[in-house]
């Protein structure tokens, strides 16, 4: 070869080198940018621990104590105590406790909420009116601040102790006042022994560790307010590290909401501390189309969170066989019956931020409704959303793992609370649970979760229970479940056989039972196996979704995914209540919730192969 | 000379093939796109703004359905599906033809010099088989026959279970009468993939494509120091700038304001004073819980820009927005 032909050669090779090199600059640039998540270095903490421990602690006890033969005597308010007041503040007290406008909420159907003096200072300019300021001038003013813990109610007053008049009265509807020493006191106390600020920290932390001075004003009207809960953010901070943990205090709930390690520094330090957000985030980053391996009791479990179709449990085994390919709630339809109407809405109709879906029935009815997915907190389509982690609890016979997902304003009317649960048992066996915890729109609603069991034996034939025995089913079907016996079907392949026991109440948990449909299809990747965005109507009841999967396909020695249906009516009668919720003023004059929940779903029992 | 004709023949291989790398557009359907990212530090907007007379004008055909402005376009979807025009006493009186619903929801609107409505969709309520595919397009309304149609397909948006996001909103640019427009499909928690589309009206051709940054409104304005798109963040609490230099967005990002409330993203942007900005903002996490839930009000926050200071503050109002 030439020398030219070399060198020809030779710029050849360095251009093609360039061109590779650019177009793959190019192309990475083309492929969008990552840009880390500035929350990526931040540490969520959510409790784990039970949160009846908090009452035990002294202070909490006091305050509770305190605050029952309050609301006892017949005091609007829980009132500051003596030796915190000077003179003038007493009389203040004194002349509050008396104003029926200061008061007016003391009292909300019938019964006495949590209403606490958080505190009485000399009036700011910045609160009173000209007219209010001409006032005052000469004399001194005071403003009080209560809160009502029941109604997330901010009531002030500006009090003339001198000539023993209430001069004005606002209230402040969803806001929170600065708290009171008291409340303060309480809230360090819950921190201090919250077991997962200990856990963090390392050591076992004491008062004087706090930062506190700024969490005052800084929670005052701040995002970092639980909507309905008043909360607070006693702070650790680790100078060395330079990084503080952020505790999130309900006194409200009285519980350690939350917690958070972030940097230090004006720049870096959490604006946020929302238990919300903090959740969110938290679920986000450990659970959201992320795989948990869970191994226990002979169970080899994956787990995640789906956009859409809830919690999913992937790559089941038991003692090393598999069991599950996938199972998971893809959807509940939520349908309410109503009669005498005439005809749908001709545009469309909205309840809670849902679009409604209207359906005629034969018999002149209408149902209407709508379909619930649960998801993902971010990045996702669902609308009923994850409250907290996956939960792992143990049984007396196995484990479950739960996941809650609710509407934000649960147990307001028009918005749900589900749980997505399955249990898992030390013999093998294994059941799917669907519960409904309320509170919905109205009574007359129907239910029905739609559950996708997709098994992993390998090779498998579905069998319904017959007077004779075991009946083989050829091909795809879609059947009402009756069961007269324990086992209505069995799924057998290569690896085992799973028979299935319908839930008719037999399961202990006050279930009216399942009355589902079952759906036997053959296994195809785009029918469920990734995420489902919608899956059926809501409200035409002889539809429940999965029908548009069956369509005659073989069965044998296939690979089969179950659908189980169940149906659901809810009872909102006194003494009767299912699938139902409803709030309540408590004892200590908080805001309680009762819950009657419905539970349905199938029991999956190993079998020998070839059981008769 | 014949021997050294290899090296010529090399030397003008590579060449071409180096220039048409180098100029080879980003997109097989032939756009000319300058691919931008945002940087993650972005400096401080310290101007006011010069309150331009604006392009816009109400379609033309109102006055043939006998509709008298003031109009209100309602794109709240709570009342009516896509599009609806308020007017009358109170707003109380609406046209809304039928075909107006035809591409399902409308998220955001601009209108042009000639009365032409231009919008871009949002998911609502429930994913539906057709949801995903009608975030791709934006939408316009013909300024004399009132129909509407699709004005434009952007095939490289890509909702998902995920993101069902897809173009969010668009603005008019009176001054080369064109659109602004944005994406944020494929973006997820950890990564900001969305896309601010610079489109000519006239040859419906993208001329650039800014990419790497959420937006979830736009609004061209213009100051003493030049011409900025402002634009509502949509990962972060906060007001950002962009300049526009000779038509073409610079990866040159300013915050003009941050939001007081850190889980509010802005949605509207609505400058009335060189120094007033009215925002509209809402909670968003790329979810339908945002778009859906009954209450989630939209937050109206004041933007003030401090003379002395040389900055934007903004300070919440007590107003809220259905």
């Amino acid at each position: 070869m030439t020398k030219e032909n070399k060198l020809a050669l030779a710029i050849v090779v360095a251009g093609a080198v360039f061109i590779a090199g650019y177009r793959y600059y190019k192309h990475s640039r083309l492929q969008m940018h990552s840009v880390p998540s500035p929350q990526a270095k931040e540490e969520i903490v959510l409790p784990r621990f039970d949160s009846s421990v908090y009452r035990r602690i002294p202070e909490v006890r006091r305050y509770l104590d305190a605050l029952k033969r309050s609301i006892s005597a017949g005091e609007p308010f829980l009132p500051l105590p003596d030796e915190a007041l000077d003179e003038k503040q007493r009389i203040v007290q004194k002349l509050l406790m008396r104003d029926k406008r200061f008061n007016a909420d003391a009292v909300v159907d019938g019964k006495r909420t949590h209403n606490e003096m958080m505190r009485i200072v000399p009036a700011i300019r910045s609160v009173l009116d000209d007219a209010l300021a001409k006032r005052c001038k000469n004399t001194r003013c005071y403003q009080a601040e209560k809160y009502n813990f029941a109604t997330n109610t901010t009531v002030r007053a500006i009090v003339d102790p001198g000539n023993a008049e209430v001069l004005r009265v606002e209230r402040y509807a969803q806001m929170q006042p600065d708290i009171s020493k008291r409340l303060q006191h309480i809230a360090e106390a819950i921190a201090l022994q919250a077991p997962e600020v200990r856990e963090k920290l390392g050591f076992v932390p004491k008062r004087k560790d706090i930062t506190m001075a700024n969490v005052r004003g800084s929670m005052k009207e701040s995002p970092c307010e639980d909507t309905t809960h008043l909360c607070v953010a006693p702070t650790f901070a680790d100078q060395r590290k330079g990084r503080a943990l952020w505790a999130v205090v309900d006194l409200t709930a009285l519980r350690l909401a939350a917690a958070k390690w972030a940097p230090l520094g004006k720049t870096t330090t959490p604006a946020c501390i929302d238990e919300r957000v903090l959740q969110n985030r938290y679920i986000m980053e450990h659970f959201c189309n992320k795989d948990t391996v869970l191994e226990k009791d002979g169970w080899h479990i994956v787990y995640r969170l789906t956009g859409s179709d809830g919690l999913e449990i992937r790559q089941v085994f038991f003692h090393g066989k598999a069991v599950l390919r996938s199972a998971k709630i893809v959807d509940w339809h939520v349908a309410y019956a109503q009669t005498g109407a005439t005809r749908a809405p001709d545009t469309p109709v909205y309840v809670e931020g849902r679009r409604v879906e209207f359906v005629k029935t034969d018999d002149d009815r209408y149902l209407f409704g709508y379909n619930d997915a649960m998801g993902c907190p971010m990045f996702s389509t669902s609308v009923v959303l994850p409250f907290g982690a996956p939960q792992i609890r143990d049984l007396p016979n196995g484990f479950a793992l739960i996941q809650d997902f609710r509407n934000p304003k649960w147990p307001m009317a028009c918005n749900y609370r589900y749980e997505n649960r399955f249990e898992f048992y030390l013999d093998g066996s294994f059941r799917i649970i669907g519960t409904n915890k309320g509170r919905g729109c109205a009574s007359h609603a129907i239910y029905r979760p739609v559950m996708r069991i997709d098994f992993a034996l390998n090779k498998e034939r579905f069998y319904r229970k017959v007077p004779e025995g075991w009946h083989r089913i050829a091909k795809e079907i879609s059947e009402r479940v009756e069961a007269s016996e324990r086992f209505a079907y069995k799924i057998e392949g290569e690896s085992g056989a799973y028979a299935l026991e319908p839930n008719h109440g037999q399961f202990g948990d006050h279930s009216r039972g399942d009355h589902a449909t079952i759906f036997v299809t053959r296994f195809h990747k785009n029918e469920g196996d990734e995420d489902f965005l919608t899956l059926g109507s809501c409200c035409k009841l002889e539809e429940d979704g999965p029908e548009r999967f069956v369509n005659d396909e073989n069965l044998s020695d296939t690979d089969i995914v179950v659908w189980y249906v169940p149906r659901i009516r809810n009872d909102d009668r006194p003494g009767h209540e299912y699938c139902w919720a409803d709030s309540y003023i408590d004892e200590e004059g908080n805001l309680g919730v009762k819950v009657w929940p419905c539970s349905v779903g199938p029991k999956f029992v190993p079998i020998e192969k070839g059981t008769k | 000379m014949k021997r050294w004709a290899p090296v010529v023949v090399a030397l003008i291989v590579v060449g071409i093939g180096i220039g048409t790398v180098v100029y080879e557009p980003s997109e097989k359907q032939g756009i000319e796109a300058k691919i931008e990212t945002t940087k993650e530090t972005p400096k401080v907007f310290d101007m006011p703004l010069a309150i331009t007379k604006r392009c816009a004008r109400l379609p033309k055909f109102l006055s043939k359905a006998g509709i008298v402005p003031p109009v209100v376009i309602d794109l709240s979807q709570r009342h009516y599906k896509g599009v609806a025009l308020l007017f009358g006493r109170g707003f109380a009186k609406a046209y809304h033809p039928k075909q107006w619903e035809q591409y399902g929801y409308m998220g955001t609107y601009t209108l042009d010099e000639n009365g032409t409505l231009y919008m871009a969709p949002t998911p609502y309520i429930s994913i539906e088989p057709t949801t995903f595919n009608l975030q791709k397009k934006i939408y316009t309304i013909d300024t004399l026959t009132g129909r509407l149609k699709v004005f434009m397909t952007l095939d490289d948006i890509r909702p998902s279970a995920d993101n069902p996001y897809g173009i969010i909103s668009v603005a008019y640019d009176c001054d080369d009468r064109s659109l602004w427009v944005s994406a944020i499909d494929r973006s997820d928690y950890a990564h900001s993939r969305g896309r601010i589309y610079h489109i000519d009206v006239a040859t419906k051709r993208i001329l650039q494509r800014f990419e790497g940054y959420d937006a979830l409104t736009l609004l061209p304005v213009k100051t003493s120091e030049g011409k900025y798109l402002l634009t509502g963040d949509a990962k972060q609490a906060r007001l950002v700038a962009f300049p526009i230099v000779k038509g073409v967005l610079r990866n040159d990002p300013y915050t003009v304001a941050t939001l007081n409330d850190p889980l509010l993203r802005v949605r509207k942007i609505k400058p009335y004073a060189p120094t007033r900005i009215k925002i509209e903002a809402f909670r968003f996490a790329y979810t339908l819980v945002a778009q859906s839930q009954a209450g989630s009000v939209r937050k109206i926050v004041e933007g003030r820009y401090d003379t002395r200071d040389r900055r934007w503050y903004v300070s919440d109002s007590k107003k809220t927005k259905p």
